[in-house]
């Protein structure tokens, strides 16, 4: 990568003038946490607040980098569909994680509209079709490419 | 020119054939987000609602064809349909406080209306529900238009067991008092004896298993 040395920021007056109104709404939030404590459950709001920057850092990145990694040793006509299934897939599956784990279901024993779906089978199908498109489109490159 | 800067910039760039340049990353996220939108909006957008295959709720399942966020067993509630205690007060600032049974709140005049539960975890569906209008019984109890209104609960527990409203929300022809949903009773889950439905209220405040208007 090449461009202009790292020089340290300068803060305009913008900046400044922001700073306080920024803060200011931080410490209303902080002040809604507490207040409401009966509705927000702090602790609670602190395992996700933490949890979420710790689980992103430590498990998702990783896991993400190490995937881009393997996915170079593909061919280079295959790599386009595959990053692209794979942000698509990746996506689906990360928000069906509260529904594959059945969240809620233990807290509510016995109603039916919760959770109502196969969504095993629903993520299934789901992420299956996003790989056949992106087979169809690899192919195509692949005989763009011998056609050429 | 600014063209010609762009096409500096592009031709300095460097050559990445195998991954995914600028413009295609872009539309992998747009095609990421646009998949997630696709099985899930149908939870509110009843058309769409076959496709909502990854949604934690579909707007048509449920007790009487609409879903349940809190079961009465959740917040405590037990069914008062056996109960001959259960009343219905009307009372605060009100010239003629009420008081009235299961038999005399079902005994007086209703009005049906399509308005849909919009739950506040994304989603929304539409039933037909038949219930006394609130306004009747505020004018009965001679209370003053512009006063807003709390509706109570039997609820026990759980933060939502009332909802305020403004006068003019109270008092428009739609806001009712329901006593059937989709032509039949109430069942306990959906709040009998009483729900509160009113036009453009979320779901949350939309207050089940009503004992008690308190005019403020």
């Amino acid at each position: 990568m090449t461009g202009p040395p790292a020089q340290p920021p300068r803060y305009g007056r913008l900046f400044w003038a922001l700073l306080p109104v920024g803060g200011l709404l931080m410490a209303w939030g902080l002040v809604g946490l507490f207040r409401d404590a009966a509705l927000t459950v702090p602790a609670s709001w602190l395992r996700w607040f933490l949890g979420g920057l710790l689980v992103h850092d430590l498990l998702l990145v990783p896991a993400v980098l190490a995937v881009g990694l393997a996915v170079r040793r593909l061919p280079p006509a295959l790599q386009p569909p595959v990053r692209t299934a794979l942000i698509v897939s990746g996506t689906l599956a990360l928000m069906s994680l509260p529904l594959l784990l059945g969240y809620g279901r233990a807290t509510q024993p016995g109603n039916a509209s919760l959770l109502p779906g196969d969504y095993p089978r629903s993520l299934a199908i789901t992420v299956g079709t996003v790989w056949a498109a992106a087979a169809a489109w690899a192919l195509l490159c692949l005989l763009g490419r011998r056609g050429r | 020119m600014a063209s010609g800067a762009l096409r500096d910039r592009a031709a300095t760039a460097p050559a990445t054939p195998e991954g995914l340049d600028r413009r295609r990353f872009l539309l992998a996220i747009a095609a990421a987000a646009g998949a997630v939108v696709l099985t899930t909006v149908g939870s509110a957008v009843t058309p769409l609602r076959r496709l909502a295959v990854l949604a934690p709720r579909l707007p048509d399942i449920g007790p009487q064809g609409l879903p349940v966020n809190h079961q009465a067993r959740d917040v405590g509630v037990t069914d008062v349909s056996g109960d001959p205690g259960y009343r219905l007060r009307v009372d605060g600032r009100v010239a003629r406080p009420l008081e009235l049974s299961l038999g005399e709140v079902r005994a007086r005049r209703t009005r049906e209306v399509r308005l849909p539960i919009s739950c506040v975890e994304g989603w929304s569906y539409s039933a037909r529900w038949r219930g006394i209008p609130l306004r009747d019984l505020l004018e009965e109890a001679g209370a003053d238009r512009r006063a807003a209104v709390v509706v109570r609960s039997l609820q026990t527990r759980g933060p939502y067991s009332g909802a305020r409203i403004d006068g003019a929300h109270a008092w428009h022809p739609d806001t009712l008092l329901a006593l059937e949903v989709n032509g039949e009773p109430l069942q306990l889950d959906h709040g009998f004896p009483l729900r509160l439905i009113a036009p453009n209220n979320p779901g949350v405040l939309q207050t089940k298993w009503v004992t008690e208007v308190q005019v403020l």
